[in-house]
């Protein structure tokens, strides 16, 4: 399957690079996503996502199509094909 | 223009690092007065256009024309370090020193109304408080050839790299 | 005492005379500073139900406990009023190096009565105040008149809080600025216009003493060494307006008036567009180590030399909310706001409200006539000429710049009430103040959180988008945890207002930036300042106090449940793009979630505090007068 990663915000700049589009095997998780992000671009470690390689770090979020954060919990459950993941960092303010 | 013409450290501001925010001006004045006051501060920040901020301490001139200026002996400078020391028992804030310093890096205390001027903290340990606080490394002790080297080397970079 | 002087200045405009009030240290523990204490200086010096613009409403400002000291992001005071744009608890912060100067003069709080008969500034040098002349300084802009009483002073230390042009004509959305920063929303400005109050200037020279300076420089050193770690990046490189593409990727950038939350050209006016073409400098408020403030010019075109900051709630405001989708218009039209003296949200979701109303019908190209355009000119959305424009008439009221320099309650109202139509239904705002940049119709806790909140549509008071947003809560449907999630997200924003710390610090302190993380660091900050011996509880109770003061506020000036309400368009006009398509909040989840909300306070099905409950926070006197 196919899933569209975007990075906004700082997350780009750490990744050096807007987005990119993932071929991963069915049943690939979210977790293994992240730690999959996390070789493919080691600077995002210890800034967006967190030094276990599997988490996210601080107020960034991995968000599915806008609409679900995948939260630790939801971490091991899987995107579909065609799924646009962003990774964000929350902020307010203003 | 005013330029410096010392072989020794001073403490320089890199205008486009910093942010305006006065920490500098908060720990000098602890650390020479136990008190936060900016009006007691060494170094002082200027925001002169919206967007134009810098600070300033004394650039520890050779022969340093303050010096010359104290018409009470008042003022000497460390042959050493460059150092400017006001004799607060000589003193009497008559401010010709201020006239002289073309950085504007002599101040008078509000209280006792006596010139004061940054000694790079040589008693503290670590340094210059004010370069140990600068949240952005605007603030750097160094020597004007220091300073002619960064230029170069950054010079360098860019010519061959394009700016950054 | 240490971190107060115990004296609040009181100044009177009518009789041209000062006062020294002395307040005990219990006051002080109980409202510490910030909005809170600027809301309690309001509830003992106003003269309950007044008009905003009489002489009986008070301009009250309150320093912070950490002015002056090296604190990181302690650098603020609170400020507040009666609202001219709701008619309730007016109240704001900013970010100066004007409540350091406050702190220097020894002078905890300002309360400003009356009405003078010409314009003034009055400056407060230390103990003395001088009444001096402002006629000189009518019509420059804020940042003109901060320089030129500068000038006229002599110092450079003299720091002044002013208004603008709109505020001297009264735009019911002015707002108050010092040193570029701005006390922005609920129209400060107006109420300091309807006193002849052009600027309010201070030089304090006084040394800022605490109890121990060796913890608090070592705590401080620590939390400005993590202010350059990677919690704060965000800020310190794009600054708020990276926000811009999340939130049009989640569905809830308010467009074109809040029809869509979705923009087609949100790259264009995305913060990482704006820091690769327009940014000039990056700054930072007083004592602040983060400096998110991102300068931004614009260099070429009919608006080339407009500069000014630009932050994230402005820019939907002006931008996608307008459809206007060239970047150096929108900096343009903050740069107006910003010089004029005015709110740039209000004024965005304002011109947005007049775009709308063009384009359904309700006015016509004939209402736009003005000395620029003697036709008139046509406000669709996009049209960003006709934004700067109108935005020029509201600062001056001109034309029909005069009905929208009251916001879009007030304009709705009447222009419904003259031409029988319905343009209430897309007046973005809760009890009359416009809304801020989040779509709260896919947001259900942060709309509950909106909809009670006291000074209306406002994000910096309830900070219930996070849960929604984080996905703690689902954003989509509601549940019985709202009422409590948003009221502990109220009351926690409502510790920062106060004390008040910028909330950009908020993960510094541990990393973490919940109660648990960040209260225990807060007390030792308090602490070392005040020789006090606050914890975790006492803490979380200054929120607590905090906003129940300005709930109390209201409640006297005649607030009722029906006043906690959502724009009628968050609640009948679904999205028809975005991942936040397809929602409303409607009656009954608004009803309900208002009732968990009471409920969690403690507070009657109708919403009023009983007596008992105000007892419990030390607040004996607000339970005699609207306790039930």
């Amino acid at each position: 399957m196919k899933v569209t990663v975007e990075f906004l915000g700082v997350a780009g700049l750490a990744a050096g690079t807007r987005e990119v589009t993932l071929e991963l095997p069915e049943g690939t998780t979210f977790r293994q996503i992240v730690r999959r992000l996390s070789e493919r671009y080691p600077d995002l470690v210890g800034k967006v996502i967190a030094e276990d390689r599997e988490t996210m770090f601080g107020s960034n979020i991995l968000n599915r199509n806008g609409k679900t954060v995948i939260r630790d919990e939801l971490l091991d459950t899987c995107p579909q094909d065609g799924d646009k993941l962003f990774i964000m960092a929350i902020l307010a303010g203003g | 223009m005013a330029t410096s013409t010392s072989r020794y450290q001073y403490i320089a501001c890199d205008a486009d690092k910093c942010i305006g925010c006065q920490l500098c001006e908060l720990a000098c004045s602890y650390t020479k007065t136990g008190e936060f006051n900016v009006f007691r501060s060494r170094i002082r920040t200027v925001r002169a256009q919206e967007v134009l901020i810098t600070a300033v301490a004394c650039r520890t001139c050779e022969d340093a024309p303050c010096v010359t200026a104290c018409p009470r002996a008042a003022m000497s400078q460390d042959p050493k370090t460059g150092i400017i020391r006001i004799d607060a028992t000589l003193c009497d804030g008559c401010g010709w020193c201020i006239e002289a310093c073309d950085f504007g890096a002599i101040s008078i205390n509000p209280e006792t109304k006596l010139a004061e001027i940054c000694d790079l903290c040589e008693d503290e340990p670590d340094g210059p408080q004010c370069v140990k606080w600068c949240p952005k490394d605007a603030l750097t002790l160094t020597t004007p050839d220091q300073r002619s080297q960064q230029a170069r080397r950054k010079l360098a970079i860019e010519e061959v790299l394009g700016p950054a | 005492m240490y971190g107060y002087s115990g004296r609040i200045l009181h100044i009177d405009l009518t009789e041209r005379k000062t006062w020294s009030e002395d307040k005990p240290e219990e006051w002080y523990k109980l409202y510490i500073g910030g909005v809170s204490m600027a809301a309690r200086l309001l509830w003992e010096n106003i003269e309950v139900g007044c008009d905003p613009l009489s002489p009986g409403n008070p301009i009250c400002i309150a320093g912070g406990i950490f002015a002056g000291t090296p604190v990181p992001v302690g650098g603020k005071h609170g400020m507040a009023s009666k609202s001219p744009l709701t008619g309730f608890i007016g109240d704001s912060l900013s970010g100066s190096w004007f409540s350091l100067a406050l702190k220097r003069a020894r002078w905890d709080g300002v309360v400003i009565h009356g009405q003078s008969d010409s314009w003034v500034n009055v400056f407060i040098d230390d103990d003395r105040v001088q009444f001096r002349d402002a006629t000189k300084l009518l019509g420059l802009n804020t940042y003109e008149t901060e320089e030129a009483i500068r000038d006229e002073l002599g110092d450079d230390q003299v720091r002044s809080a002013t208004i603008g042009p709109a505020g001297e004509n009264l735009v019911l959305f002015a707002n108050v600025t010092n040193d570029g920063r701005q006390a922005g929303r609920t129209g400060h400005g107006a109420v300091w216009g309807s006193k002849k109050l052009k600027a309010l200037s201070i030089r304090g020279t006084h040394g800022v003493t605490v109890a121990d300076p060796e913890t608090l420089m070592k705590l401080s050193y620590d939390i400005t060494q993590a202010a350059q770690g990677p919690h704060t990046a965000k800020y310190r490189i794009y600054g708020t307006a990276t926000s811009v593409l999340k939130m049009d990727r989640m569905g809830l950038l308010p467009t074109r008036n809040f029809r869509e939350g979705t923009f087609e050209h949100a790259d264009l006016v995305s913060g990482e567009y704006m820091h690769e073409h327009n940014h000039v400098k990056t700054i930072a408020c007083a004592q602040c180590p983060i400096a998110c403030e991102q300068m931004c010019s614009v260099k070429d075109g009919p608006y080339a030399g407009a500069m000014t900051g630009i932050d994230y709630e402005c820019l939907f405001a002006n931008g996608p909310n307008c459809g206007i989708s060239d970047i150096r218009t929108v900096i343009k039209l903050v740069d107006l706001c910003d010089r004029g003296g005015m709110d740039a949200m209000t004024n965005g979701v304002t011109v947005s409200w007049a775009m709308e109303s063009f384009e359904r019908g309700v006015f016509t190209k004939e209402d736009f006539k003005c000395k620029k355009y003697p036709e008139g000119f046509e406000p669709y959305f996009g049209n960003g000429e006709a934004a700067v424009t109108l935005t020029e008439m509201i600062r001056d009221r001109e034309g029909i710049g005069d009905l929208l320099s009251k916001g879009t309650r007030l304009a709705s109202r009447i222009t419904d009430e003259e031409r029988g139509t319905e343009s209430y239904k897309w007046a973005m705002n809760i009890k009359g103040l416009e809304n801020a940049g989040y779509d709260a119709r896919a947001l259900k806790t942060f709309a509950l959180g909106l909809a009670v909140g006291t000074r209306g549509g406002c994000h910096n008071r309830s900070a219930a988008y996070d849960p929604d947003i984080t996905g703690e809560t689902d954003r989509f449907t509601v549940d019985e945890t709202r009422g409590r999630v948003a009221g502990r997200s109220e009351e926690y924003a409502a510790v920062y207002d106060t004390l008040p710390l910028c909330k950009f610090i908020r993960r510094c302190f541990t990393g973490k930036a919940d109660r648990a993380g960040a209260w225990p660091a807060i007390a030792k900050l308090i602490n070392a300042t005040t020789g006090w011996d606050f914890g975790y509880d006492e803490v979380d109770l200054i929120g607590v106090r905090a906003h129940t003061i300005k709930k109390a506020f209201n409640i006297r000036e005649g607030w009722t449940r029906a006043d906690d309400h959502l724009p009628y368009r968050w609640q009948h006009d679904p999205m028809t793009k975005g991942a936040s398509a397809g929602y409303v909040v409607t009656d009954e989840e608004l009803e309900y979630m208002k009732d968990l909300y009471y409920e969690y306070k403690g507070w009657t099905k109708e919403g009023l505090i009983p007596k008992s409950k105000l007892i419990e926070l030390g607040m004996d006197d607000v339970a005699e007068e609207i306790g039930v």
